[in-house]
Parts: structure tokens; C-alpha cells; sequence
């Protein structure tokens, strides 16, 4: 059940109104969950006693944790709730990835091996909701969040809005509004429904024209296109994902405010970073807060232990980060090229060559943007290989220079990067002004908007691309 | 640029404290549902097609179709199919291209 589609529409319609129609905070909450399995259950029903199980677990194990007083016990709690989550994720995510590189290496050996009969079928939104559960657990066991009731953690890692592609909304930040009896005001709803249509404009029309036209028919063959088209093409994915993932969140925010809760951000215009640092503040901001508190400084150490570890630790954190998106060597280049990138700019800022050459401002968004670029190039290949075919194309073309990119399939690329040039707040000011306004006139720019983004769509739907990590 | 959690949907309250805000918002959402279903019939019936064939579901496309021609009948389609005809047009635009040299030998930038 996609977001962006009629089924998604009614499906929200029907919860609006029978959520704001009980009035015990409690029903409300039972019927949100309920909910939440039936959209998730709309993918595979299968998965969904996986997802009440992994919540239950980690209710479980935090009820242990904070009933007990001897903190080695709670460090083995913890270890060992982690450690499901983790297996959980990894028998889903990663057992066909491991499988195939053991037949390799043993093929390699002169052993041969019937290739291995049970595929696993990845559970949509794994990742995410496992990665809710880990910080849950964590949170409570070092007293940043009480435990919470049953309910609220099945509800906190179930609730539909962030379930396949978040953002990861921490307990600190979900579990307290659940607690209390939501209220909608007209601020709220206003900025709701504008980060809907934003999102939608954002994902039918920038995200899935580009995909379709012009960078899917690139990447699959990348022989085939000029070097100006492969150039082109890593821009045009670079706006595509960022599009596509955005607007998800977007609309994430915007279902759940009209349900009367909020969730944080999770992009604030990544393209205008001026380092990799800030690009990491800027982009998917849920996740990478994430690997920062867990997997740097709780699982790590962070800044501790001196320069050779923190590099070590940056860029450890970047590919497990990698690895998050899923068992492809392709994510761990990935993840290890921004590890390396952090690592460099880190050792670049404390050497004295530093303060002797400074880059103006654009040049530095420039730098940034490019080495992001490359990223995506690993990223998005389906191979390693595939990715350097790619690369090599760029420098030794094997086509003529002629392009394929249409003057639609330009303006877009330069739409998806003229954005970043909007301020932070850039809805807020319209929000502001449309709670003042009646029903009637409200209703009109809605669809007005949404006319306009229907007519622009590409026919059908694309799945977001972050449905598969 | 800060590292503090922040929330997109956080306005300052309403001036008259989110009073009449669930019906001000149920308004426009019925509101905005009937005029997309009377100006968009057509993504009505385009959904309805996509649906598990079934004798229910057979039914919903009659419906959805006699719904599409009786908006089509009263115009009402008319603005949302002059806007995708309009994106149409801008989608199968392409970069000017020299055309072969006339007989003077001269060449002309046409577009397709």
C-alpha cells in the first residue's frame, strides 16, 4: 500500500475518521495498531506476527532491564536483546548474501556446492523497525526513557506512517505523545497537508520521471550512453533518491500530523552540505543520529581513545552503515567511501595545510556534492562491476557524444537541486497562512495541487526505493 | 545549521487554541475528496482497473467507469486532461538538431 496511491488515500480516510471519533486515548491506540498490521499485512501477512514478536521481545527485555539492580545483569540483558534483534535482521537481510559468498570461497577452493536451495524473503521495512526496537532497549537500560506499557511499544515500532521506511522515531520522542490524548490544531494540519502534497509533487513527478526516462536506461546500460549522459545520469539519481526518500518522509510526517502526532525531520536539504559531516546532518538525519548514539559512541566509543581509533571508528560506523541498506558488496564501498571521506576531512581539518588553503563556500558544497555522487554510483549499480563500467565510461566513453537527457529530464535535475536553495522553513510561512483561511478555499488549493501533481505523474507507481533496505 | 531534533509540523498554537480544529480539518479533507473524485474520475477508474479481478471488484469498475463518463459528459475532466496533454507535449520535447545540409549547402536547426 503505497503512500502515493487511491487504495493508501481511502485507507487514510476510513483510520482519520474512526480515530478521531473514539475518545479513550486507549481505543485510539488499539485501533492505530490495528491498523498499522493491516497496511503492513497489505505487503505479506506472513511478516506481521514477526513484527508484534520482535515488538514484544524488546518490551520484554526492557521490562527485565529496568526491573533489574545489578548492572552486569542489565549488560547481559542488553547484549542479548541487541543480539536478537541483530539475528532476526541478519537470517532476513544478509543469510542469502553470506550463503552465496561461503559457495563462492568454497567453489574458489575446489569444492562445489549445490547452490543453496531456501531463498529468504526480505521483510519489508526490517531495518527500520529493528533498528526502533534496538534503541527502545538501549534508551530504557540507560535511563533515558522509562519502560513503556505493552501498547505503546507495539504501537511505537508498528505505527504505519514510519513503519517501511521511517523515520526511525526514537521512544524518547513517540512514547511520551502516545501517552496523552492527541489534539489537531490548524498549524499542525496545515503543515500536514502541505508536506503530503510536497512529498507527492516530489516522488510522482521528480523522483519517478527521472527514474523512467532517463536514469534506469542509463545505469542499465551504461555502454551504450555518452559521457555527458553518465555524468548526467549519476546527477540526475543523486536528485532521484534524494526525491524519492525525502518525499517518503515527508508524507510520513504529514499522514501522521493529521493523526495529531508529530515526527522529526529527516532531510534538510542534504546538496548544500559543505562537508561530508554535514551532509550526514543533513541527510536521512533519523538514521544517521542512529549509527551516531548506538553504534559510535554506545557501541564504539565515539572520540575516545585517541586519533587512530576515532578514525577507526568513523569509518566502521560508515560501513556497518553500509551494510544496513543491504548485503551487496556495492553498500559496503559505499558505506566505506564516506567512511574514508569523514575520515579524510577529519584528518585534513586538524593539519596545518588546513588553515593555509581554503576553499570558497562553493567549492566546498561542490567537492562535497561530487564525492556523494560517486557514492550513489556504487550505490545504485547492481555490481561492483557495474559500477566501475560506469566509472570508466565517464573517462573513456564508448559512445559518441550525443545525449539522451530530454530538456524535461533537465529542468527536473536542475528543479531537484534548485530546492536546496530554499530556505530551512520554506513551507511554514504558506502553513501560517493557510490555518487562517476557511474550509472552502483551503480545500480548493488542495486540489488545484493536486491536479497539477496528478497531471505531471508518470503512469503507475514506482515502490519508494527505500521499501527494500 | 543545528544538530538539535526538530519537528516540521511545529507552529506556533493557534491564535485561538485549536478550537473547531478536527471539523476545520474534516472539511477540507471531505471536501477536498469530492472535488478530486468529480475533477479525477479518471484516477478513480485507472485504480478500479488495477484491482484482483472478482465479481466485487467488477462491480467497482462498472461503477468507477459510469462515474468517469458522467464526469466526462459534464466537462469536468477537461482541466485535469489539458494538463497532462500539456506535460505530454513537454515530455517528448527534444534538444534542436542541425538537419543535413539543402542543396546550397546550407544547414537549419530543426526540432523534433
Amino acid at each position: 500500500m503505497l503512500f502515493p496511491t487511491l487504495t493508501f488515500g481511502l485507507f487514510f480516510l476510513a483510520i482519520f475518521a474512526a480515530v478521531w471519533s473514539v475518545r479513550s486515548n486507549e481505543w485510539r491506540k488499539l485501533l492505530l495498531l490495528v491498523a498499522s498490521w493491516f497496511f503492513y499485512g497489505a505487503w505479506d501477512w506472513r511478516f506481521v506476527p514477526l513484527l508484534i514478536l520482535s515488538a514484544l521481545m524488546n518490551w520484554g527485555v526492557a521490562r527485565l532491564v529496568a526491573a533489574s539492580a545489578r548492572p552486569r545483569a542489565v549488560k547481559r540483558l542488553v547484549i542479548a536483546g541487541v543480539a536478537l534483534n541483530l539475528a532476526i535482521l541478519g537470517f532476513f537481510k544478509y543469510f542469502d548474501f553470506f550463503a552465496d559468498q561461503a559457495l563462492s570461497l568454497m567453489a574458489l577452493m575446489g569444492t562445489h556446492q549445490d547452490p543453496a536451495i531456501m531463498h529468504v524473503i526480505l521483510p519489508i521495512g526490517i531495518s527500520f523497525f529493528t533498528f526502533q526496537g534496538i534503541s527502545y532497549l538501549v534508551d530504557v537500560s540507560k535511563g533515558r526513557v522509562p519502560p513503556a506499557s505493552m501498547l505503546d511499544v507495539l504501537l511505537l515500532m508498528s505505527f504505519f506512517p514510519h513503519l517501511v521506511a521511517g523515520p526511525i522515531v526514537r521512544a524518547a520522542d513517540l512514547v511520551p505523545q502516545l501517552q496523552s490524548t492527541p489534539r489537531l490544531d490548524r498549524g499542525m494540519v496545515s503543515m500536514g497537508l502541505l508536506l503530503i502534497v510536497w512529498g507527492l509533487f516530489k516522488k510522482a513527478v521528480i523522483a519517478s520521471e527521472l527514474s523512467t526516462q532517463f536514469v534506469d536506461p542509463v545505469f542499465a546500460n551504461p555502454g551504450m550512453h555518452s559521457s555527458l549522459d553518465l555524468i548526467l545520469g549519476a546527477y540526475g539519481y543523486a536528485v532521484q533518491i534524494y526525491c524519492d526518500f525525502s518525499a517518503y518522509s515527508d508524507m510520513a510526517i504529514g499522514v501522521a500530523a493529521l493523526l495529531g502526532y508529530r515526527f522529526p525531520r529527516n532531510f534538510d536539504r542534504p546538496y548544500r552540505s559543505e562537508s561530508l559531516q554535514e551532509f550526514w546532518r543533513r541527510w536521512h538525519i533519523s538514521l544517521s543520529r542512529w549509527l551516531r548514539d548506538y553504534l559510535y559512541i554506545d557501541a564504539l566509543g565515539g572520540n575516545r581513545g585517541g586519533e587512530f581509533k576515532v578514525y577507526r571508528n568513523l569509518i566502521l560506523t560508515m560501513l556497518l552503515g553500509g551494510l544496513w541498506h543491504g548485503a551487496a558488496w556495492t553498500f559496503v564501498i559505499w558505506g566505506g567511501l564516506h567512511g574514508l571521506a569523514l575520515a579524510v576531512e577529519r584528518a585534513w581539518s586538524r593539519s596545518s595545510a588546513a588553515w593555509a588553503i581554503t576553499l570558497p563556500r562553493w567549492a566546498r558544497i561542490a567537492l562535497t556534492f561530487h564525492v556523494v555522487v560517486l557514492g550513489w554510483i556504487f550505490f545504485r549499480a547492481a555490481s561492483f562491476g557495474d559500477a566501475l563500467a560506469y566509472l570508466g565510461g565517464i573517462v573513456i566513453p564508448a559512445s559518441d557524444g550525443a545525449t539522451s537527457v530530454t530538456p524535461l529530464v533537465l529542468l527536473l535535475i536542475l528543479l531537484g537541486l534548485a530546492i536546496h536553495a530554499l530556505p530551512r522553513d520554506a513551507l511554514r510561512r504558506p502553513a501560517m497562512r493557510l490555518r487562517t483561511l476557511p474550509v472552502a478555499p483551503v480545500a480548493a488549493g488542495l486540489v488545484a495541487l493536486m491536479l497539477v501533481v496528478d497531471a505531471m505523474r508518470y503512469e503507475g507507481v514506482a515502490p519508494f526505493i527505500y521499501f527494500r533496505f | 545549521m543545528t544538530d538539535s531534533h526538530d519537528f516540521p509540523v511545529d507552529l506556533s498554537p493557534d491564535p485561538d487554541g485549536g478550537a473547531g480544529a478536527l471539523r476545520w480539518t474534516s472539511g477540507v479533507l471531505a471536501l477536498t475528496t469530492v472535488a478530486l473524485a468529480l475533477l479525477n474520475a479518471g484516477a478513480i477508474a485507472g485504480w478500479a482497473e488495477e484491482l484482483r479481478p472478482s465479481p466485487t471488484t467488477a462491480k467497482v469498475m462498472a461503477a468507477a467507469d459510469a462515474w468517469k463518463g458522467v464526469t466526462a459528459r459534464l466537462g469536468l475532466d477537461t482541466p485535469h486532461a489539458r494538463l497532462h496533454h500539456s506535460w505530454k507535449r513537454a515530455e517528448a520535447m527534444r534538444w534542436p538538431t542541425p538537419s543535413p545540409p539543402d542543396a546550397a549547402g546550407r544547414t537549419r536547426s530543426s526540432s523534433r
